[in-house]
């Protein structure tokens, strides 16, 4: 090849003008705007939604607990055909307050425990206001039969708050006789974790970890993802406004006035900073929403816990854990941008977005599935955090967690840095010519043949 | 020193686009870049202003390499291209900056272009009252519009709004944003109607009198033979014809006679073996061979006594260069 000039494509002359313009007009940009105000706003009501969800779930929690003053019927009979005996003096509670008129009053309350009365007997007895419940033991579970006479005048609503509320007593009665409390039955309840079968070393390790595998394995999903969804989002919309340079025919004029990295890089870091300030502006609005409630209406959010936007991630690890975190997004995002803007530039139509949408975000799940799987298994620890992309996804958690020491984590870091020094060479060598061909595919065999010419 | 072409040569694989491509502008004018449709004329100009990287030969501006940092390159490419949804006077601005033109400069910059180039209310939709009123075009109904009217009529307008021949003007003013010294034109006035093939030819013309590089590139033969003073015709990657215009034309000799007289004389035209191409009313357009052809024509005419009302002989078009040069024909006897 007999060159007398050779071109400098790696040039970052101009680049300053292309990512402000490239920002400034994302921002005017109707559809890009309209999308931003949407994320913000869901970002923002995502907390007091939740609240205002738990508070009907609250309502439907109370109105399961119900009094007998909520049940309307004349008489309520108890038909107890269990071993548990039920004494009507401790198990119906005497109500205070106001009571309807048309509630059953405590007195119209009967109990017959096992053998007393027989089921029969009561059913031909009950009138249109009355109300039988059944209860019996089959097996190790108890069932219960709400009962109303054929030609009843009392609701199906009041039929099951009178079993609701004669389950609860029931419930009570069993507690009281067994001597448990509600602690009892949740140490009872509780779940036991099974961490497999490991070696005496790896025991060892465990314990020498900063969390635990379980913790571990939430914070790393946590992170991976966090990356897999920003990622996923700013790469569709890198794509779509590097092909709209493409597809608007203004390679040509661009090209003759700005080197090839310079314009990938202006215009995908252009397009990264909407989508970050999108996603702080929606975190900010979160926190805004949440001291609102708090401070302002002085509604109780404790039972919300971290529901919502929260940053616990980021600021619960200290100051090794923030800065780890950070910079991987950091980099993962710089590194998925400029593959979104090569993969851009090789759609020579708006229809081919989605096939270069589909690739980024195929690589973005096995970086996903890759930290769920290397997760779960400590002797990969490693592996998984070297090697890309699944790196991007899980080499911070493990650091944090303490999987990974110091060393890896940089070196880690390292590889991805290099895999973007990769990406700029590869973007400044295919840039133009991609976006200057009619005919490229968004298919990496296409682009890297692009490098070639 | 100017602008030096030597042996330009690129391959896709294995398919040659430009083959060993030579051309030169010692001088300020304007230069013609010809070639039919795939010929290789647009990569030619691509690795000329380094757009797409060449697998040989040598481009040269002053002595030194050509690229933007070295010349000052103003471009209109053939693909006209603007983002639809921004703003004109955005997009214009940020073209203006790529190229180093910035603030006060940039200003008055595009404010005379728009001014030259008649688009100045698409530019200054705020000024555009003034603007059409001066023009004498204003819609007097305009004064009794709300308040919100105005405000939408007043608005930046963008480059989806404009005809196709407003937006090539718009490109045509971006390209020259930057004072260029070499200034690329490919296809300038295609599609335009003939009140813009005007003003655009206008300024094309101060910008030949500024002393400016020119290379333009079209199909419209006679546009080149107004502008150009140099050309060079591209036919499968390859030059087959390059040089002075005025010197291509002579050395295909005086080959067409316009002859118009008062009766038929299809048979003094056939007895000096020259050929009728077309003929009307007695005016007929000759094929001959040169000069001496014409002569025996001429000759043969007046012996006979028959009235010569016009004999009108002259050079081939560029035009016809071109067809005999790129045409089937050609193409035939090459092979």
């Amino acid at each position: 090849m007999n060159q007398n000039s050779k071109e400098n494509i790696y040039s970052l002359n101009g680049f300053g003008k292309v990512y402000r313009f490239t920002f400034k007009q994302t921002i005017k940009n109707k559809g890009f705007l309209l999308a931003a105000i949407m994320m913000i706003l869901m970002m923002a009501m995502m907390k007091p939604l939740m609240y205002l969800l738990s508070r009907s779930g609250d309502n439907a929690a109370q109105s399961m607990t119900v009094t007998l003053s909520t049940i309307e019927a004349e008489k309520l009979y108890i038909l107890n055909e269990t071993a548990f005996y039920m004494d009507k003096e401790r198990a119906i509670p005497v109500e205070v307050g106001d009571i309807s008129e048309k509630a059953v009053k405590r007195e119209n309350v009967t109990i017959y425990n096992l053998g007393e009365e027989s089921d029969e007997n009561l059913i031909a007895g009950l009138t249109a206001k009355d109300i039988l419940v059944i209860i019996r033991a089959e097996g190790n579970d108890y069932k219960m039969n709400g009962i109303i006479s054929d030609n009843s005048e009392v609701s199906i609503r009041n039929l099951d708050r009178a079993t609701s509320y004669v389950g609860e007593r029931f419930r009570d009665e069993r507690k009281l006789q067994l001597s448990l409390d509600d602690s009892d039955l949740q140490s009872l309840g509780a779940g036991i974790s099974t961490e497999g079968t490991m070696t005496a070393k790896e025991y060892t390790e465990e314990k020498e970890y900063t969390l635990t595998s379980a913790e571990y394995n939430g914070l790393a999903m946590g992170f991976a993802l966090i990356i897999m969804v920003v990622a996923s989002l700013a790469s569709s919309y890198i794509i779509s406004s590097v092909n709209e340079e493409k597809t608007s025919k203004l390679a040509e004029t661009l090209l003759v006035s700005v080197r090839p990295m310079a314009l990938l890089l202006g215009k995908v870091l252009g397009m990264l900073t909407f989508v970050m300030g999108t996603i702080v502006c929606g975190v900010l609005m979160s926190y805004l929403a949440d001291f609102i409630m708090t401070n302002v209406m002085n509604l109780d959010t404790s039972k919300l816990g971290q529901a919502g936007i929260n940053l616990a991630i980021f600021t619960g690890y200290g100051v090794k854990g923030l800065v780890a975190f950070v910079a991987e997004i950091l980099i993962a995002l710089l590194a998925f941008g400029i593959f979104s803007g090569i993969m851009g530039s090789a759609c020579s139509k708006t229809e081919d977005q989605q096939s270069a949408i589909t690739v980024v975000t195929m690589i973005t799940l096995i970086g996903y599935m890759g930290t769920m799987y290397f997760g779960m298994k400590s002797d990969f620890t490693m592996i998984g955090s070297l090697v890309p992309p699944i790196s991007f996804f899980m080499s911070p958690a493990a650091y944090v967690a303490g999987r990974i020491g110091l060393g890896v984590f940089l070196g880690s870091c390292a590889i991805q840095i290099a895999i973007i020094i990769g990406l700029l060479v590869l973007g400044a060598k295919t840039y133009r010519n991609l976006l200057l061909s009619d005919s490229s595919k968004p298919k990496l065999q296409a682009i890297f043949a692009a490098a070639k010419y | 020193m100017g602008l030096v072409v030597k042996d330009l040569f690129k391959k896709y694989g294995e398919k040659i686009v430009v083959d060993h491509v030579s051309f030169e502008m010692p001088q300020p004018g304007v230069y013609a870049l010809l070639g039919s449709n795939g010929a290789g004329k647009s990569t030619t100009i691509r690795m000329t202003l380094g757009m797409l990287e060449r697998n040989g030969g040598e481009i040269s501006w002053n002595g030194g390499p050509l690229n933007f940092d070295t010349c000052n390159i103003g471009y209109l490419a053939e693909e006209r291209g603007l983002y639809p949804k921004y703003s004109l006077m955005d997009q214009i601005k940020y073209f203006g900056e790529l190229r180093g033109v910035t603030g006060k400069t940039l200003t008055d910059r595009i404010a005379s272009l728009a001014e030259r180039l008649k688009v100045e209310e698409y530019l200054y939709p705020e000024k555009a009252d003034e603007i059409l009123s001066k023009a004498g075009v204003l819609d007097t109904s305009d004064e009794k519009k709300s308040t919100m009217a105005l405000k939408k009529k007043h608005k930046p307008k963008t480059a989806d709004q404009l005809s196709k021949g407003n937006q090539q003007k718009i490109q045509f003013l971006i390209a020259l944003l930057s004072d260029p010294e070499l200034i690329v034109l490919d296809e300038p006035f295609s599609g335009l109607d003939p009140v813009n093939t005007d003003i655009l030819k206008e300024v094309v013309r101060e910008q030949i009198a500024r002393g400016k590089y020119i290379i333009m590139s079209s199909h419209q033969m006679e546009v080149v033979e107004e502008f150009c003073t140099d050309i060079t015709i591209l036919h499968r990657s390859k030059a087959v014809v390059s040089g002075n215009l005025n010197d291509i034309k002579k050395s295909y000799g005086r080959v067409n006679v316009l002859l118009k007289v008062e009766q038929d004389v299809s048979e003094e035209i056939k007895a000096v073996g020259a050929e009728i191409i077309s003929e009307k009313e007695h005016e007929y357009r000759i094929r001959v061979t040169g000069d001496e052809q014409a002569n025996q024509l001429l000759r043969r005419l007046i012996e006979k006594n028959i009235p010569v009302v016009k004999f009108d002989l002259s050079e081939l078009s560029l035009h016809e260069i071109f067809v005999r040069e790129v045409g089937d024909e050609a193409v035939e006897s090459k092979q």
